[in-house]
């Protein structure tokens, strides 16, 4: 970069430095237009390279701010840094577009010649700044739009929440019927009371009106039939107008009380019968006015027809209030529409380089949310897997399918009468039990563990840890046999060691199923009978770095003594790296029992078991054997 | 295919099982069984608590594995191994 700069300077000083010798050479008098001709070629070459270096640095600082950290955390951010970027840029191809005019001066025909011969070179850097002004105005209208949809977005959000307000308010308001009528009762026989409507004798008042009714018609006739008003009684006219006209307000009055008694059992029905008081108020009214034209506003006639417009307003914003809730529920419909796409149209980081640059780039916070949100989902898939894993444990409960039933031998039965009490022992305390380890227990190995000691939601080893953990009130009888079943317990896995094999215990074709639990038989249910065997063969098993099992041999031995712990020294593995399986003979006590005798359990080569199969235990160490034989390894 | 007290089961894969105690709740007939050795002249020392079904073509043993359902039926499945002389 430095090197660029230094080389531009030094091309750009040359440059001024020949074309200020050509001015110098066309101030004399004898122009040597062929010297010109050369410095001018030497320019021309001078600025192509200069071009060359210009470019290079150009794209340079092109790449650099193309590929500016965008690390900030929102679109709009990301935004505005586009917009910054895209700014640099375009000043970038501006500058470098300015290059060749700043270098020549266009007044001298020299340099504008040579100017010229760069118009390929200025097209395409025209060019060029166009792009990178296109890319700046797309990034800016973007922004511009935004703001735009900002302001649009505040003002549907403020409508919203005064709709909201509103319909708060609205369903607040709500009144029921029955309650508003009987306040709207109360008002009017308030009304009545106060305007003593109620006083008002309605026959009075008619024949009073009748008699100066009759009084005015009189005057009339008078007045038509003398012609002369001189001799007619004005005063007596006056009174009787006076009198029609009282006598009317009383008579409306009891019409409108009348009105304001008539009953109505819904909103509708209270709203038609206030239309009709606010209608007779305001004919009445006209009807006054009429008589008087200089009649003061506001009066007690315009007040009163105020008075009923206001309650029959009150009526109609009750009736109105359901319909305008849903209106304003509507609107808000249409606002969370509008919310929801407002920004649509709005392009994204991510869609403006693709259309700058035509490569689909996830902005960094856009795939740090799209990972989080993948991490996510897999972890909801894992615990639907192991959910489903456990459901479906769960629902698999054995299913024995019957072949024959039949009858038992009664020497079976004369077995099971010893057992009979524990048996019923074993179901009354154990029952529970029978679950927990897995619903198939054996008898013997769960004939002290009570109901109390297992806990159903708890798995069987917390179970029988629970179990060990009782040992602290054991008797002295019962430490003893704790401890001679925890020396019974040693694994054997020395080629001799005369074992007992119980029931139930798993023996395999050869060891890699052994390690493996693949193929497996079962003793009491298959050939092989619960009974005293010998140790012939020890296996050493492979297991991998996590300690899974690989059923890979690693080493075998039938050399009578030796043992697993010998080989595994041998071998150089630790503890957690191997795994010992043995296998079994008959033989006998005088260590014949490498070559098992026929029938015995090796000749079908099915007799390999794990050394630490819990049905296996030591009666007598080959060490102790071997010595009662006196053959055996030499050690 | 009817099961009895002191029956001698044997399933399709050739388990073989005595029937020590049965009951009958909620319609359903629950055993009390102990598993033999293949041939069926030993006893295996292992138990199970299990309930019958019944099918179109036969018939279907279910070991019972909720903890409720064993002590519902657990009382009397000892009463009725009491009463089993084993004859």
């Amino acid at each position: 970069m430095n090197s660029y700069l230094w080389e531009i300077d030094t091309l750009t000083k040359a440059i001024e430095k020949y074309l200020n010798l050509i001015r110098k050479l066309k101030e004399k008098p004898d122009v040597n237009y062929k010297q010109i001709d050369n410095i001018q070629w030497k320019v021309l070459d001078l600025t192509l390279k200069l071009n060359e270096k210009y470019d290079k640095k150009y794209r340079e600082e092109l790449e650099k701010l193309e590929n500016m950290d965008m690390s900030l955390n929102s679109e709009q951010d990301l935004l505005h840094q586009e917009l910054f970027k895209r700014e640099a840029i375009l000043e970038l191809s501006r500058k470098r577009e300015r290059f060749f005019e700043s270098l020549f001066d266009l007044n001298f025909p020299e340099e504008k010649e040579l100017y010229e011969l760069f118009d390929d070179i200025r097209k395409q850097q025209t060019y060029e700044r166009t792009f990178h002004e296109l890319d700046f105005k797309l990034v800016k209208e973007q922004i511009d739009l935004v703001a735009e949809k900002r302001k649009e977005e505040h003002a549907l959000n403020e409508e919203l929440q005064n709709n909201l307000e509103t319909i708060k308010k609205l369903e607040e308001s709500i009144m029921e019927f029955q309650k508003f009528n009987a306040e709207m009762n109360e008002i009017f026989e308030r009304y009545i009371k106060i305007n003593g409507i109620y006083k008002i004798d309605v026959v009075a008042a008619w024949m009073n009106k009748n008699t100066a009714m009759e009084t005015v018609i009189s005057y009339y006739e008078e007045k038509r039939l003398t012609g002369n008003e001189q001799n007619i009684d004005d005063a007596q006219y006056k009174n009787a107008m006076r009198v029609i006209e009282e006598s009317n307000e009383l008579l409306f009055n009891y019409d409108l009380a009348q009105k304001m008694r008539k009953p109505v059992n819904n909103y509708e029905e209270l709203d038609k019968k206030l239309k009709e008081i606010v209608e007779m108020t305001t004919k009445r009214e006209k009807e006054v006015s009429l008589r008087n034209p200089n009649m003061q506003y506001p009066n007690n006639i315009s007040r009163r027809r105020m008075f009923f417009m206001n309650l029959a307003q009150r009526v109609e914003k009750q009736i109105n209030i359901k319909p305008t809730i849903e209106k304003l529920k509507k609107r808000n419909q249409e606002i969370e529409k509008k919310l929801e796409i407002l920004f649509d149209d709005v392009k994204g980081l991510r869609e403006i380089n693709k259309i700058i640059t035509g490569k689909d780039v996830k902005p960094k916070f856009v795939e740090e949310i799209e990972l989080e949100e993948e991490s996510n989902k897999n972890n909801d898939n894992v615990t639907i897997v192991e959910e489903k894993e456990l459901a479906s444990k769960k629902d698999e409960d054995e299913v024995l399918e019957v072949k024959q039933v039949e009858k038992a031998k009664p020497s079976l039965l004369e077995k099971l009468k010893e057992k009979k009490s524990a048996l019923i022992n074993f179901i009354k305390n154990n029952a529970a039990a029978i679950i927990a380890t897995g619903v198939l227990v054996s008898l013997s190995a769960l004939g002290s563990i009570s109901d109390k000691d297992v806990q159903l939601d708890k798995p069987a080893a917390a179970v029988v840890q629970q179990s060990e953990q009782k040992n602290e009130s054991l008797s002295a009888n019962d430490l003893l046999a704790v401890i001679e079943e925890l020396e019974q317990k040693e694994i054997a896995q020395t080629i001799g060691d005369r074992i007992s094999v119980n029931n139930g215990v798993k023996y395999y074709t050869n060891a890699a199923a052994a390690q493996l639990d693949t193929e497996n038989y079962v003793t009491g249910r298959n050939g092989l009978q619960a009974d005293k065997y010998f140790i012939n063969r020890i296996a050493i098993m492979e297991k991998d770095t996590l300690g899974k099992p690989t059923g890979k041999i690693l080493a075998v031995s039938s050399t009578p003594g030796v043992s697993a712990k010998e080989l595994v020294k041998t071998l150089g593995l630790k503890e957690g790296q191997y795994e010992v399986m043995i296998h079994i003979g008959t033989g006998d006590k005088y260590g014949n029992y490498i070559e098992a005798p026929i029938n015995a359990p090796s000749i079908d080569d099915r007799c390999w078991m794990k050394a630490d199969d819990p049905g296996i235990k030591i009666v007598t160490p080959a060490l102790e054997m071997l010595k009662e034989s006196g053959k055996g390894m030499t050690r | 295919m009817k099961i009895n007290i002191n029956d001698v089961i044997t399933l399709t894969d050739n388990r073989k099982f005595l029937v020590l105690a049965e009951t009958l709740f909620n319609e359903t007939k629950y055993y009390y069984l102990i598993e033999l050795t293949e041939d069926g002249e030993q006893i295996v020392d292992h138990v199970k608590i299990v309930k019958e079904l019944k099918e179109d073509n036969g018939m279907k043993l279910v070991v019972v594995s909720d903890p409720n359902e064993i002590n519902d039926v657990k009382d009397d499945l000892v009463a009725s191994l009491e009463k089993n002389n084993f004859e």
